[in-house]
């Protein structure tokens, strides 16, 4: 029997917000969505509750310490009774100094893993850290595999990234880990909702065509953008001028032609894999 | 070096048991029975603690100090439950009659508040847990708590003591007198929520108010519960929320460093002194 947790997981700018509002939406359903009240998606790297669940202060541990108390945390959280418990991270699932993964399998009801074209995530990712004039420093971030989002500091353990195919190959081969592609989603945000209802609630039946169309509308990236440009949205970064932009695909062609070849020697294999093409197009992926 | 403080510093001789007799709650790293608590960290080291005992016996033999962070956390938070007490993983500053707790969404955020706020108030600091009764007492066993001062070395360079953790930042400060008997003091709680807002803005918080803040940062609800019973756990939160007064700060984003809330803090809290 598997536990509880539902990890929605990806590289950072992946998709993975939108997943959790489209989630968030369908959840809520009284058709008031709004960015800054997702209750739904705490982040995994969250400090203060892990200390309250494992009665200890994980600050006070090395970061390798802290690692491990986390994982046996959320495996003792995902492996006890309740209803599920979505997560987003954008660690990769990797093994820890003992040798297990961050999150283990029997804590793990499954993985929601959106994925994207890593000349349009370095892009992204880019804007995201204040580094648009910086490309160079965050193609190299993203062939590390050592790299972190942030250490472990302050209100968050560290994060993990690894490199981009190492982040990926990490969850497609975790159990029950189902990976979508960022293309596809916005090719078909309701096929992409569906999937991720029916995999949460499998129980539920089919998702309801009223619904999904209310939610696809409600979460549609024209909607997100204005809802931060009235109010912000409180996890935009500092170093971002705002999160949500034009969440098109297949910008990342604009990358220079020598950060597009380095991304395509350290990641080749996987983006082929995927569908990704080398001169930034995406193609048919034939998921097996 | 700090001295361990003398109620719970003291390493007692013997091995901590294997399991718990008794275990009405557990995490991974605890197990808590009524009067005593077993704590197993991810390196292996085992704490015991019984209450009346007067120590913890440890094993394998472990250095006090380096053991302070556990000693001084999570033992005497445990210990403050099993004493019918609520603790809260706060820093605090005394000041005459007066104690102001912080809490902000990191520990590191309140902590370097606390430390730069003693500065300036030449107030002392209590207490990286703190311990509350419905009366309001905020003292455990004796002893006012040692803090963990987290980042306040950046902010308060005088303080800085040994670091606990390789590359860390963390400093200690020595265990602060224990308020003279029962005295009861003024609490103030003072918690900073991280907004979207350009500017810092201090709300006043009414009874409700005030018990949501409690109730959002006491250690180990779960325990509370189980100790306490869900109505017994909320009956004891209200009782508190009664003493303290408590104020919220939305922390604008752009100026959430804690020198900018030290400076809006300092008069409200009839602070002379300014951000070091």
């Amino acid at each position: 029997m598997s536990g509880r947790l539902v990890c929605l997981a990806s590289y950072p700018k992946s998709g993975n917000t939108w997943l959790r509002a489209m989630l968030s939406a369908w959840v809520q359903q009284d058709g008031s969505f709004d960015i800054n009240a997702m209750s739904f998606g705490a982040h995994a790297s969250r400090r203060d509750w892990i200390d309250a669940a494992s009665g200890l202060r994980s600050g006070d541990f090395a970061p390798e310490e802290a690692a491990l108390l986390r994982r046996e945390t959320l495996g003792h959280i995902g492996g006890s009774p309740g209803a599920l418990l979505f997560l987003k991270t954008h660690d990769a699932n990797l093994p820890l100094a003992d040798g297990q993964p961050v999150f283990r399998p029997a804590a793990l009801r499954l993985a929601l893993c959106p994925i994207r074209h890593p000349y349009d995530v370095a892009l992204s990712l880019a804007h995201h850290l204040g580094r648009s004039d910086d490309l160079d420093g965050v193609v190299a971030l993203m062939c590390d595999p050592a790299a972190l989002l942030s250490p472990d500091e302050g209100d968050r353990f560290a994060q993990p990234l690894s490199d981009w195919s190492g982040n990926v190959r990490s969850w497609a081969s975790t159990p029950r880990a189902h990976l979508f592609r960022y293309e596809d989603m916005l090719a078909d945000p309701g096929l992409a909702l569906r999937r991720a209802v029916r995999l949460c609630w499998p129980d539920d039946g089919d998702p309801d065509d009223a619904r999904v169309a209310r939610v696809v509308q409600e979460t549609g990236f024209d909607r997100l953008r204005a809802q931060e440009a009235a109010h912000s949205f409180a996890e935009r970064p500092p170093t971002a001028a705002r999160f949500f932009r034009s969440g098109r695909a297949g910008g990342g062609g604009a990358l220079a032609p020598e950060l597009r070849r380095r991304l395509w020697a350290a990641h080749g294999e996987v983006m082929a894999h995927y569908g990704y093409h080398e001169d930034g197009a995406t193609g048919p992926w034939h998921q097996g | 070096m700090s001295p361990v403080p003398p109620a719970f510093g003291r390493i007692l001789p013997g091995s901590p048991p294997e399991q718990l007799a008794g275990v009405i709650f557990r995490t991974p790293f605890l197990q808590v029975s009524r009067g005593a608590a077993l704590i197993r960290l991810p390196d292996g080291t085992r704490l015991h603690y019984c209450r009346r005992a007067g120590g913890v016996q440890v094993q394998p033999d472990g250095d006090p100090v380096a053991l302070m962070p556990i000693l001084t956390q999570t033992v005497f938070a445990i210990a403050a439950w099993l004493d019918g007490l609520v603790p809260l993983p706060l820093p605090g500053l005394v000041k005459g009659s007066e104690l102001f707790l912080f809490h902000g969404q990191s520990a590191v955020e309140a902590e370097a508040l606390a430390a730069l706020l003693a500065q300036a108030g030449r107030a002392e600091v209590c207490g990286g847990m703190v311990a509350l009764s419905g009366a309001g007492l905020v003292r455990l066993n004796g002893t006012a708590l040692a803090t963990d001062a987290g980042f306040a070395r950046a902010h308060v360079p005088e303080l800085a003591g040994a670091p606990t953790r390789e590359g860390a930042t963390r400093v200690w400060l020595a265990p602060a007198p224990a308020p003279a008997g029962d005295r009861r003091l003024a609490v103030t709680l003072i918690a900073t929520t991280w907004d979207n807002r350009d500017d810092h803005v201090v709300t006043p918080q009414d009874s409700a108010g005030t018990l949501a803040l409690i109730a959002s940062m006491v250690f180990l609800p779960e325990l509370g519960r189980t100790l306490l019973g869900p109505e017994g756990l909320a009956q004891r939160l209200h009782d508190i929320a009664g003493t303290v007064t408590a104020a919220l700060i939305a922390s604008g984003k752009s100026t959430g460093r804690p020198e900018s809330l030290a400076r809006l803090l300092i008069p409200a809290m009839g602070f002379g002194g300014g951000v070091p």
